[in-house]
C-alpha cells in the first residue's frame, strides 16, 4: 500500500483512538475525579489512588503515543504494543466477568476489540517508511 | 526502720491540691449548668434569613406583596428601619453568625468572586475561617439544640460545613444558589447543586420546593428533641428570593396583572406606603438609577413579560412567608411559641443581575444549555429560569438607591424584625442604625450565653485564639433603654468594603463609594436618617465631617487588611472566569497539552513523508 489517499484516511482514523487515549491519560493525571467516573470506579485514597492514577495514565498515554509514533514515523511495529494493550485489556475484562463476578462491560470491551482490530489492520496495510534516497546514501558513504 | 515514713512530697502535695480544686470547681460548674437547665427557661431562637429580599419587599415595610406571617411577627415585636448588612451573600452570613467583621472572618467576598491574586490571603478565602466561633457553637456548648436547613455558602469541605461549625443537625446547600424545584445548579460554574445533610452528600426528594422543604426539615429537627427540655436555635436561610426566581403556580396567579403599570409606578407606590408606615421619613426623596429603563419605551409584549417576571418574584416572597407561617403554627401547636424569639432579616438588598432583555436569543440559548427555559407561560415553574431586571430590582429596593453588590442603601439596608413573647415588644419601630454584626451579640444576650472571654491576654474559645466580635447587642434598643446604640464618636464608626465598593457609617451619616459601571468611583456623604434615598450629597458642604469619616475609613481599611482589587476587576466577569477555571480548567489544560503532542507528531510525520 503506497502513500495514497486510502493510507492517509487510515492514518487519520487510527489517530482518533490515539487522541482519545491521550486525553484520557492526561485526564487521569490532571482531573482524576472526572476520569474515574467514565470507568465506573470511585477515586481511591492513599496508595490506591497512586496506583489508580499512575497505572491508568501509563496505560492510556502509552497506548496513544505508540499509535502516534507509528503513524508519524511510518514504523508499523509501534502499532503492536497498542494492539496488545487493548486486546489484553478486553480479554481481562471478559475473564473478570467469568472468574471474578465483575460486570460484563460490553460498552468498554467492544471499543477495545475494535481498536485492536484497527491497529492490527493499520500495521499490515500502512506503507513502510520510504527507503533512504540515493543522494542520502551517497552522502553517508562519502562521510564514511 | 520506720523513720522514713511515707509522706507526700511537696510537689506531689501541690499537684493533689490543684487537682482537688479543679475537680471541685468543675463539679460546681457542672452542677450550676445542670441546675440552670432545669430552673431557668431559656428562649428558643428562630433566625430566618431571606436571600436578596429588597427593603420594601415585605408588607411590614411597605410592600404590596402579602406576607401575613411577617406582619404578625412585626405586630409582636420590633421593626428596624435602619438595619444594614453586607452588600452580598457570604460576607453577610459570616458576620451574622459570628459578630466578627467579615474580612477578619475570611469572607471578604463570595469565593466565586475572589480574584486569583488574593486567593491566598487569609481574609479572602470566601469561607469561614477557623479563627472565629459561630453563635451556633456558643449556643450548642451552652446546652442548646442547634439546627440549620437551607443555604450555607460559607464552605463546602467537611471542616467548613455547618455540621462542623456548631450545628447539631443540618441540611445545607453549599453554593451561592441553586434551583428551587430540583437538585440542579443554577449557574454553569457549578457541576451540580451541592447539598449536604449532617456533613454528608445529600439527595433532595422528588417533591422538593425550597421554602417548603426548609420549613419541613426544621420542624422535623425541632420535633425530634421536643421532649428533652433543652431550648433550640434554628437557623433557616431561605433560598427565596435568590435567582432562579421560582414559585408555585397558585402563588403566581395572585400577582398576575399587579405589576402591569411598571417599575416606576411600583417604586412610587412603595415609597408612599413606607412613609405611611413610618419606615422612612415623610421627606424621603429618591433617585432614578441609571440602570432603570423607561417603562413606556417597552412594547406591549415586553411589558407583559416584565410584569410576569415581577409577579413570580412576588409569588416567591409570599410562598416563603406561607411556609414561615407553618413554622409559627407548629410552634404554637406544640406550646413552644411563647418561649420563642424570631429574628427575620435579608442577607442583602435586591438582586439586579438579571438581564434587562430576558428574551434575547443568546440568553435563551445559554439557558437551554443549562436545561432551562424562560418562556412566558411557564415562567417560575420547574425547569424555568426567572430573575429580576435592574429596573424592577430598583423598585424592590424602593425608595433606596442601588441594589445588591453595591454599597448604596439599596444594597445594604434591609428589613430586620425581632419578635416573640419573651421580648415583650409590640408594634415597635426603631430608626437607630444597626448592623449585621449586632445579631450574634443580641442572641447571646437574649439567651444568657457568654461570648468568648479574654484568657492570658488573648481572646480564646475552645482552646484556640479567636477574633473579637465588633457587634453590639440590640437588646437596649428593644427594651427601649436607649434611642441608639451607635453614637457619633470615632469608636462608633462602622466600616464596610466589598471589592472596592466602600461605606462608613457614623451617627446619622454615611460615607459611600460605589465603583463603576453603576457607580461613579467618588466618595459621597449622606445623612441617611433624613435622606435614606441618598439624594443630597453633603461632601461639598460638610468638609470637616467628610475628612473625619475618610480618615476613619482608612483606619478601618488598615485594621482589617483590606486589599485593593486588581486593575480592571469586574465582579460578574471574575465569577465567570473563576467558574471557568474551577469547572473547566483541567479540561482546558488537557486540550492544550493534547494539541502540543499532536502538533509535535504532525511535524515528525511531515518530516518523514514529505522531505
Amino acid at each position: 500500500m503506497k502513500n495514497t489517499l486510502g493510507s492517509k484516511i487510515l492514518r487519520a482514523i487510527v489517530c482518533i483512538p490515539a487522541i482519545i487515549f491521550i486525553v484520557t491519560g492526561l485526564q487521569f493525571l490532571l482531573d482524576p475525579a472526572a476520569a474515574v467516573k467514565q470507568f465506573g470506579m470511585p477515586l481511591l485514597d492513599g496508595v490506591g489512588r497512586s496506583s489508580q492514577i499512575g497505572d491508568m495514565a501509563g496505560f492510556f498515554l502509552t497506548c496513544g503515543l505508540c499509535v502516534l509514533i507509528a503513524v508519524s514515523t511510518g514504523k508499523r511495529v509501534w502499532f503492536y504494543p497498542a494492539a496488545m494493550l487493548t486486546s489484553i485489556t478486553a480479554m481481562g475484562r471478559i475473564l473478570a466477568w467469568l472468574l471474578h463476578d465483575a460486570a460484563l462491560a460490553i460498552n468498554l470491551i467492544a471499543p477495545e476489540i475494535i481498536f485492536t482490530a484497527l491497529f492490527l489492520f493499520a500495521a499490515s496495510r500502512l506503507p513502510a517508511p520510504a527507503a533512504p534516497s540515493k543522494a542520502a546514501n551517497q552522502a553517508t558513504s562519502d562521510a564514511e | 526502720m520506720f523513720t522514713n515514713t511515707i509522706r507526700p512530697r511537696p510537689k506531689a502535695l501541690l499537684r493533689y491540691t490543684v487537682a482537688a480544686v479543679l475537680i471541685a470547681g468543675l463539679s460546681t460548674q457542672v452542677w450550676a449548668t445542670v441546675a440552670a437547665d432545669h430552673t431557668s427557661k431559656r428562649p428558643n431562637i428562630v433566625l430566618i434569613l431571606a436571600d436578596d429580599l429588597g427593603f420594601t419587599d415585605s408588607a411590614p415595610y411597605g410592600s404590596e406583596i402579602s406576607t401575613p406571617a411577617l406582619s404578625e411577627l412585626a405586630d409582636n415585636g420590633i421593626k428596624f428601619t435602619n438595619y444594614h448588612t453586607a452588600a452580598n451573600c457570604a460576607p453577610t452570613r459570616a458576620m451574622l453568625l459570628t459578630g466578627v467583621d467579615n474580612h477578619r472572618a475570611g469572607v471578604s467576598n463570595i469565593p466565586e468572586m475572589v480574584p486569583p491574586e488574593l486567593q491566598s490571603h487569609p481574609h479572602y478565602q470566601g469561607t469561614l475561617g477557623n479563627n472565629i466561633v459561630t453563635v451556633a457553637t456558643l449556643l450548642q456548648d451552652a446546652g442548646y439544640h442547634t439546627y440549620m436547613v437551607g443555604k450555607w455558602h460559607l464552605g463546602a469541605t467537611p471542616d467548613l460545613l455547618p455540621s462542623s461549625r456548631g450545628f447539631e443537625r443540618t441540611i445545607a446547600m453549599a453554593d451561592s444558589g441553586a434551583d428551587n424545584w430540583e437538585q440542579k445548579p443554577y449557574l454553569a460554574i457549578y457541576e451540580k447543586a451541592n447539598w449536604f445533610a449532617d456533613g454528608e452528600r445529600y439527595t433532595l426528594p422528588d417533591d422538593f420546593y425550597s421554602s417548603r422543604f426548609i420549613v419541613d426539615k426544621t420542624i422535623e429537627f425541632i420535633d425530634s428533641n421536643i421532649n428533652d427540655g433543652a431550648p433550640f436555635f434554628a437557623y433557616l436561610p431561605f433560598q427565596a428570593v435568590h435567582m432562579p426566581v421560582q414559585a408555585p403556580q397558585e402563588f403566581i396567579d395572585r400577582y398576575m396583572g399587579v405589576y402591569d403599570t411598571g417599575w416606576a409606578a411600583l417604586r412610587e407606590q412603595r415609597l408612599k406606603r413606607a412613609v405611611a408606615l413610618g419606615i422612612v421619613p415623610q421627606s424621603t426623596a429618591t433617585t432614578i438609577m441609571n440602570t432603570t429603563k423607561d417603562w413606556e419605551q417597552l412594547s406591549a409584549d415586553q411589558k407583559r413579560y416584565e410584569a410576569k417576571r415581577m409577579a413570580v418574584y412576588a409569588a416567591m416572597v409570599e410562598a416563603m412567608d406561607f411556609h414561615i407561617a407553618r413554622l409559627v403554627a407548629y410552634l404554637k401547636q406544640t406550646g413552644q411559641y411563647d418561649n420563642t424569639i424570631f429574628i427575620f432579616a435579608s442577607d442583602n438588598g435586591s438582586e439586579a443581575t438579571g438581564p434587562a432583555n430576558a428574551q434575547a436569543a443568546a440568553l435563551r440559548f445559554a439557558l437551554r444549555q443549562q436545561g432551562y427555559s424562560n418562556d412566558y407561560d411557564t415562567l417560575g415553574l420547574k425547569g424555568s429560569f426567572n430573575s429580576l431586571s435592574p429596573s424592577f430590582a430598583s423598585a424592590s429596593a424602593s425608595p433606596l438607591a442601588y441594589y445588591k453588590f453595591h454599597t448604596g442603601e439599596g444594597g445594604m439596608r434591609v428589613p430586620l424584625i425581632i419578635a416573640g413573647q419573651p421580648i415583650a415588644a409590640k408594634r415597635q419601630i426603631s430608626h437607630a442604625f444597626s448592623f449585621v454584626t449586632d445579631i450574634t451579640p443580641t442572641i447571646l444576650e437574649l439567651t444568657g450565653v457568654t461570648p468568648p472571654q479574654v484568657k492570658h491576654g488573648k481572646l480564646r474559645y475552645g482552646g484556640r485564639e479567636v477574633e473579637a466580635m465588633i457587634g453590639r447587642s440590640l437588646l437596649p434598643l428593644i427594651r427601649g433603654d436607649v434611642e441608639r446604640h451607635y453614637g457619633d464618636a470615632d469608636e462608633d464608626a462602622v466600616g464596610y468594603e466589598l471589592a472596592g465598593h466602600a461605606a462608613l457609617f457614623l451617627g446619622d451619616y454615611k460615607l459611600v463609594l460605589n465603583k463603576p459601571p453603576v457607580g461613579d468611583n467618588q466618595w459621597h456623604l449622606y445623612n441617611i436618617a433624613t435622606d435614606p434615598g441618598e439624594t443630597t450629597d453633603l461632601s461639598g458642604v460638610d468638609a470637616p465631617r467628610l475628612q473625619r469619616m475618610l480618615n476613619l475609613y482608612q483606619q478601618y481599611e488598615k485594621r482589617n487588611d483590606i486589599q485593593a482589587m486588581p486593575a480592571g476587576f469586574v465582579g460578574a466577569r471574575q465569577v465567570a472566569l473563576n467558574g471557568l477555571r474551577d469547572r473547566f480548567g483541567a479540561q482546558i489544560i488537557i486540550g492544550i497539552i493534547t494539541l502540543i503532542i499532536l502538533t509535535s507528531f504532525y511535524a515528525i510525520y511531515r518530516q518523514n513523508h514529505y522531505e
